[in-house]
């Protein structure tokens, strides 16, 4: 198990290259206009753009990327499945009935409404990976740290404990196997489940904490926070191409919003929707 | 060069009642080298805390007194000033990282100083030449081995250019080469003459041509010897040795010798050449019967056959062919990383065989069920913590004492009786998590124990003990293997081999190179090599002697060697190797 | 925020802290994804009890101003490269701190019985969902479907709430947290 990320895939891309704030000053009013939206032909062609501009401009490898990426669509299925029986029924009771079982009736209208939740939530999603996908986390929080004031002591206080997480997760496999040499049996069941979270919790923190403190007394050994701000051998800017990602995407997604709207596929936001 | 002044310090432990250092006056002097010792507990890695303002600054702790480098007040002055002073080289190479690259890592403290980020790479260059690691400045930390971050910690201390360096034991997690690269950069650095180092180590063998003075903490936290190693392994033997503090195998050797009347009581011989001479005078008579016993008559408990095992995609055990026997005392050893873990943990069924067999008394380990298996094969892991299941120490033994299957009736009185064993019986009703190092460990054997298994599997079970800890937990298992029981051990400690193991397996890349008697394998170089071993000191002596006279070759422990002098006036060859108890199981 | 006294020791145990808490909670995840991922969206709303869990945790032990924030964004910031929400687990963990911060403020740091624990978790928990209405759809379903999402929020909160309690107790009748945490009473 190394500290890499499971999400981060190292590479030279477009993407890559651009400092880790473009990326989210690039989507976030995208995430807030798919947050409004009410119908499911936009979400589609914004999850459609993301897969091209991570495909594309981040190079990641294709299969890859889908293996991450499609198991999280399972997620939208739950919406299609759930939503059009529990969806208030007087919204979609004009619309052609698909199925009448007893009390439970789906509408046409009740299953485009669970379509465009779930497609909404996934292209939230999808659209994260952008960030996720092509930025390592360190860079991230130098630049949160040098560009938007995050005080440096927590940023990089929380870069020292990426390095506890597969260590934790590794402790957390052997303190299980420490347990099964002595007998414990691990049953289902939730109340188990809990006792055994009491029982991995003690030696698990115990071995957390007392790195955490190793590593603090390192970094405090090497003038950590003795100053109020410190300096930085690589300046996190605003570039170029950081200003020009962030204007041709916002430029491509105006345009298909636009061109959904001429072919009248786009719904009213959320809103001017009538509840 | 940096110069620290200790006077009448006094450190407590916020919540605790007693003070780790009391009335400590001492000095460390510009450009010396210095050992500091102590049993576990005794305060050395608080010492060290002290020295570049880490307490009090950072750690909750009330201190008296005062602590001056360079006629700096460390209470009173910033620790970003006490840095470019002093820096600290800590024992677990994980834990001292705070980024992810090597570059990053050195850069990391002068950003923190504040310097001109100009001014940076040309230094990070030449820190990381200093300890010859300068092109790997763009890899990525976790692809290091142990003593290469060990030496890249030491850079990026390094590069913000303290005088005074202290080292708190920073071999303690690295195999034997591991271990050798940390003190070849230790001597590079001594020769350099530009720093004033302060060690705290364990492994005392191969450092004592670099120390120039040893200073003795004792358990209340007082000094107890501050001298020459000359004087201090000398003439302090005694005290040192009832305190549990580790000493070299040499002088502990010469001690003896000069107890016998063989060794002039003016000559105290540090290293292996300045011993050699006093010996090389000794006159040998011609090997006798220096033959071990062996008898391969007890039948194997565990066979292995073909043992494969991979992670993922990965093989990280190869097929393995191995028979251990009943009442074998096993020492499984190797690089880091050469999967001896790997191989225990499949023997005591944690994990499953890609290919292959275990067998257990004929018996194979995947068609026991996991509680029974427990009851055939103990395992008691590295870190004792890991084990503890309940919340007071009675209840861990009770615990197993219920899973063998006992009455409650019964649970009580031989928990009790165990307790009585290991030592433990004041604790009882305290939680396991609040006892010291030690217990903790003895805690971890007695509730394997409990459950009565023939076969008993301990990882590195000296790891971080001092020389009386360490001593009793390999008395007590030298006792159960006495009585019949199987120890397998996996260790980096080729003293422990030397002196305890009837056998021993050598792993080296997934691959059992070889398995033979200690005294075998400590006289076949090239396994060795290949294996990455270095042989004990005291074997080391032996083999130098032996090329001179063929009487020393059997010889590689130190209780042997004295043993073979006072049994025999001037024949070193009459020796009987199972001195220590070892072997018993298999010649009875 | 009273970053300035806080330690490096303290930062790191916080984050460790959250780190422990989050990986705990996937075994109990665990037992429930198995036969809950079919019931999608609302079960996604019970996972709520694993938030608050982790985001009173840190408070409930370390006992200071500023422990529910900071704990929150370091577990935030940890997030990042380990779950595909990235940024956006980030922004959440710290309005989810934010709020339980502000409901310790409101008590002044004096209170820290199960009550308070289960009514700062329901109603942060309500709060959360309430922001993520819209977002869900959650306002077009039908009213019984949306009376048990809140009944499913308050339950679960509370149970994270009393989890927290009774595994922080326990840990610190074993003494571990007693030497970290000095401060710690009650
Ligand atoms: N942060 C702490 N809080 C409370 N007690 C502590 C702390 N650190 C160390 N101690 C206690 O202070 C004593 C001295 O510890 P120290 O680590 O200095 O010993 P040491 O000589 O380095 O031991 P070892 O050889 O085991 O490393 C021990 O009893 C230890 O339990
Ligand atoms: N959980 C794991 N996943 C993947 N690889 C692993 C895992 N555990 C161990 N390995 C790899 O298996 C190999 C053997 O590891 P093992 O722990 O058995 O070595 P070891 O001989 O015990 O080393 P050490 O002396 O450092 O304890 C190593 O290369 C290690 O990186
Ligand atoms: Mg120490
Ligand atoms: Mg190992």
């Amino acid at each position: 198990m190394t500290t890499q990320s499971f999400f981060y895939q190292p590479g030279d891309g477009f993407l890559h290259r651009l400092n880790p704030l473009t990326k989210i000053v690039a989507i976030v009013p995208l995430v807030l206009y798919l947050t409004l939206t009410t119908e499911h032909w936009t979400p589609l062609a914004f999850i459609l753009l993301c897969f091209a501009v991570i495909l594309g401009l981040g190079r990641i490898e294709p299969g890859r990327f889908f293996k991450i990426a499609l198991p999280m669509a399972l997620l939208m299925i739950g919406y299609l499945l759930i939503y059009p029986v529990v969806v208030r029924e007087e919204l979609v009771s004009n619309s052609p009935l698909l199925i009448s079982l007893g009390p439970l009736r789906i509408y046409q209208a009740g299953l485009l409404f669970g379509l465009a939740t779930g497609l909404r939530i996934y292209s939230l999603i999808v659209m994260t990976l952008i960030f996720s996908f092509t930025t390592d986390a360190t860079d991230f929080i130098r630049a949160l740290v040098q560009q938007w004031r995050l005080p440096y002591r927590l940023g990089y206080g929380a870069m020292a404990a990426f390095r506890f997480v597969p260590m934790l997760q590794n402790e957390l496999h052997i303190i299980r196997a420490a347990h099964r040499v002595r007998g414990v049996v691990e049953d289902a069941g939730w109340r188990s489940n809990f006792e055994q979270m009491r029982r991995y919790a003690i030696p698990l923190l115990a071995t957390a904490i007392r790195r955490a403190e190793r590593t603090a007394l390192a970094m405090d050994g090497r003038a950590f926070g003795a100053y109020e701000t410190r300096t930085y051998y690589r300046k996190m800017t605003f570039q170029r191409i950081d200003y020009v990602f962030i204007v041709g995407f916002w430029i491509i997604s105006l345009l298909i919003i636009w061109g959904l709207f001429v072919a009248g596929l786009s719904g009213p936001l959320v809103f001017l929707q009538t509840v | 060069m940096t110069k620290i002044q200790i006077n009448d310090l006094n450190v407590t432990y916020l919540g605790r009642k007693t003070a780790v250092l009391s009335g400590v006056n001492l000095s460390f002097n510009p450009g010396e080298t210095v050992l500091l010792l102590g049993a576990s507990g005794s305060g050395k890695s608080t010492l060290a805390l002290t020295c570049n303002g880490l307490i009090p600054h950072s750690l909750g702790t009330k201190m008296t007194g005062q602590v001056l480098v360079d006629d700096l007040d460390t209470q009173v002055v910033e620790t970003a000033a006490l840095s470019q002073k002093v820096g600290i080289v800590f024992q677990d190479p994980e834990a001292q990282f705070v980024t992810l690259k090597v570059e990053d890592e050195i850069l990391f403290g002068l950003e923190n100083l504040k310097q001109p980020p100009e001014t940076m790479s040309a230094k990070v260059d030449d820190a990381l030449g200093q300890v010859e690691m300068a092109s790997y400045r763009l890899r990525s930390v976790d692809q290091l081995s142990g003593g290469q971050k060990q030496r890249i910690a030491f850079a990026s201390l390094l590069a913000m250019e303290p005088q005074l360096i202290i080292f708190d034991e920073p071999t303690a997690n690295l195999d034997p080469v591991g271990t050798d690269d940390v003190f070849n950069l230790l001597a590079e650095i001594k020769a350099q003459g530009k720093h004033t180092l302060i060690l705290i180590e364990h492994k005392l063998d191969s450092l004592m041509h670099l120390i120039d003075r040893v200073v003795v903490l004792g358990s209340a936290g007082e000094i107890l010897a501050d001298g020459s190693p000359q004087q201090v392994f000398f003439d302090k033997a005694a005290l040192l040795k009832s305190q549990g503090i580790w000493m070299p195998e040499i002088t502990q050797l010469a001690t003896q010798l000069q107890q016998q009347g063989r060794l002039p009581a003016e000559a105290k011989p540090l290293t292996i050449p300045e011993l050699l001479p006093h010996l090389e005078s000794l006159a040998l008579e011609p090997d006798g019967a220096a033959s071990e016993q062996s008898s391969d008559e007890n039948p194997p408990v565990i066979q292995i056959n073909g043992l494969t095992f991979s992670y993922g995609e990965t093989a990280v055990l190869q097929n393995i062919n191995l028979d251990i026997l009943q009442g074998e005392f096993l020492a499984i050893v190797g690089a880091n990383g050469a999967g001896k873990t790997t191989l225990a943990q499949l023997i005591a069924g944690i994990l499953q065989p890609s290919d292959g067999t275990i067998e257990i008394n004929s018996q194979s380990v995947q068609q026991i069920r996991n509680r029974d298996l427990a009851k055939f094969v103990g395992y008691v892991f590295q870190n004792p913590e890991h084990q503890f299941i309940t919340n007071f120490v009675f209840d861990e033994v009770a615990y197993s004492l219920r899973v063998a299957g006992l009455a409650e009736t019964a649970v009580s009185e031989k928990g009790n009786a165990l307790l009585e064993q290991f030592g433990l019986m004041r604790y009882a009703k305290a939680s396991p998590f609040t006892l010291s190092h030690g217990e903790k460990r003895r805690l971890s054997v007695a509730t394997m124990l409990a459950m009565g298994q023939d076969v008993l599997i301990l990882d590195e079970p000296t790891f971080g003990q001092d020389q009386k800890n360490a001593d009793t937990i390999m008395e007590l298992l030298t006792e159960l293997n006495q009585q019949g029981k199987t120890i397998i051990m996996i260790t980096h400690d080729m003293k422990l081999v030397a002196e305890y193991a009837t056998q021993v397996v050598v792993m080296s890349n997934g691959r059992k190179l070889t398995e033979d008697k200690p005294s075998t394998l400590f006289n076949q170089p090239d396994i060795l090599r290949q294996a990455n071993l270095t042989p004990p000191p005291i074997t080391q002596l032996a083999q130098q002697l032996a090329t001179q006279n063929p009487n020393w070759a059997p010889i590689y422990t130190l209780n042997q060697l004295v043993k073979a002098f006072s049994e025999n006036t001037n024949a070193i060859g009459q020796t009987h190797p199972n001195s220590k108890g070892k072997g018993a199981a298999r010649s009875s | 925020m009273t970053l300035k006294s806080w330690t490096t020791r303290d930062i790191l145990i916080t984050a460790v802290i959250g780190i422990v808490m989050g990986i705990l909670s996937t075994i109990v995840d665990y037992a429930y994804t198995a036969g809950g991922a079919a019931l999608g969206p609302i079960f996604t709303r019970t996972l709520i009890g694993v938030v608050m869990f982790t985001a009173l945790f840190v408070p409930y032990v370390v006992r200071r101003p500023g422990a529910a924030l900071i704990g929150m964004i370091i577990a935030g910031l940890v997030q990042v490269p380990f779950s595909p929400g990235g940024i956006g687990s980030l922004v959440l963990s710290a309005i989810y701190g934010l709020f339980v911060e502000l409901a310790f403020l409101i008590t002044r740091y004096k209170r820290y019985s199960l009550t308070m624990l289960i009514v700062t978790a329901c109603s942060v928990g309500v709060l959360g969902m309430l922001l993520g209405y819209v977002p869900n759809n959650l306002h077009r379903l039908s009213i019984g479907t949306q009376v048990g999402l809140f009944a499913i929020v308050l339950g679960s909160c509370a149970l994270g709430a009393w989890l927290v309690v009774i595994l922080a107790n326990s840990l610190r009748n074993s003494g571990i947290l007693g030497n970290v945490m000095p401060e710690v009473s009650s």
